[in-house]
């Protein structure tokens, strides 16, 4: 199990932090999906190490929020969404009805997972990224 | 100074998934069970909410940046090296 900020969602909080000419659109939306290949700093989408079977996305439940240098970001797949082996969860600098397997969406992942959901289920995640200076 | 552009953000990741039992003809327990032969790690169980997947994970690797450009490596060197032969910064 890993997770990782890819280089591209280095980039888009940068960017938005300081509100460069790309005019990166915000994180909004939380995928998951059923591949096996470990994220790594150049993936650009969720298929870049390879295809996957299975993806939902959704729209983060709320607006994110923010204590001290941590951001917690919740969204929720309702019953009928992500009901397959869930081994990958990211977030994506778009909303979900433009998040696709082969989008230029990706920030960060967490890989290694297995979560079995049903649609006896709803599932909510929650991710926070910690920030830190590492100077 | 390329050292004065540390853009290593040192992120950490965790995450936390809830599944909530949304199926009235079945009681958590059953579900619970579902969950545990489908291969799920239980966590923990509240009322008709249950815990799958709780993890704080490894921080990011870090990034150096090219303050000229914004080019970025994992490797100081890489990025002094390119502030040097693509924009003529030499850093002390």
């Amino acid at each position: 199990m890993a997770s990782k900020i890819v280089n591209r969602g280095l980039q888009v909080i940068g960017g938005r932090a300081s509100n460069t000419a790309d005019a990166f659109a915000a994180i909004q939306s939380l995928a998951a999906d059923d591949g096996t290949v470990a994220f790594a700093a150049a993936h650009t989408a969720i298929n870049s190490g390879g295809a996957v079977t299975n993806q939902a996305d959704v729209d983060f439940d709320a607006t994110p929020t923010r204590a001290g240098q941590v951001i917690t970001h919740v969204a929720t797949f309702p019953t009928g969404s992500a009901n397959f082996t869930i081994r990958r969860l990211s977030l994506h600098n778009a909303a979900a009805a433009s998040v696709s397997a082969s989008s230029t969406t990706l920030v960060s992942g967490i890989d290694g997972q297995s979560l079995t959901k049903t649609s006896d289920f709803s599932l909510e995640v929650t991710i926070t990224i910690t920030y830190a200076d590492a100077s | 100074m390329i050292k004065d552009v540390r853009y290593n953000l040192n992120c950490k990741i965790a995450a936390t998934a809830v599944m909530t039992l949304e199926n009235p003809d079945i009681d958590i327990d059953e579900a619970v069970e579902r969950l545990k032969a489908a291969g799920n790690e239980i966590i923990s169980v509240d009322g008709r909410k249950v815990t799958v997947l709780n993890t704080e994970t490894h921080p990011s690797e870090e990034v150096w940046a090219c303050e000229h450009c914004g080019a970025y490596s994992t490797d100081y060197d890489t990025v002094l090296r390119h502030e040097a032969e693509q924009h003529g910064i030499q850093n002390s």
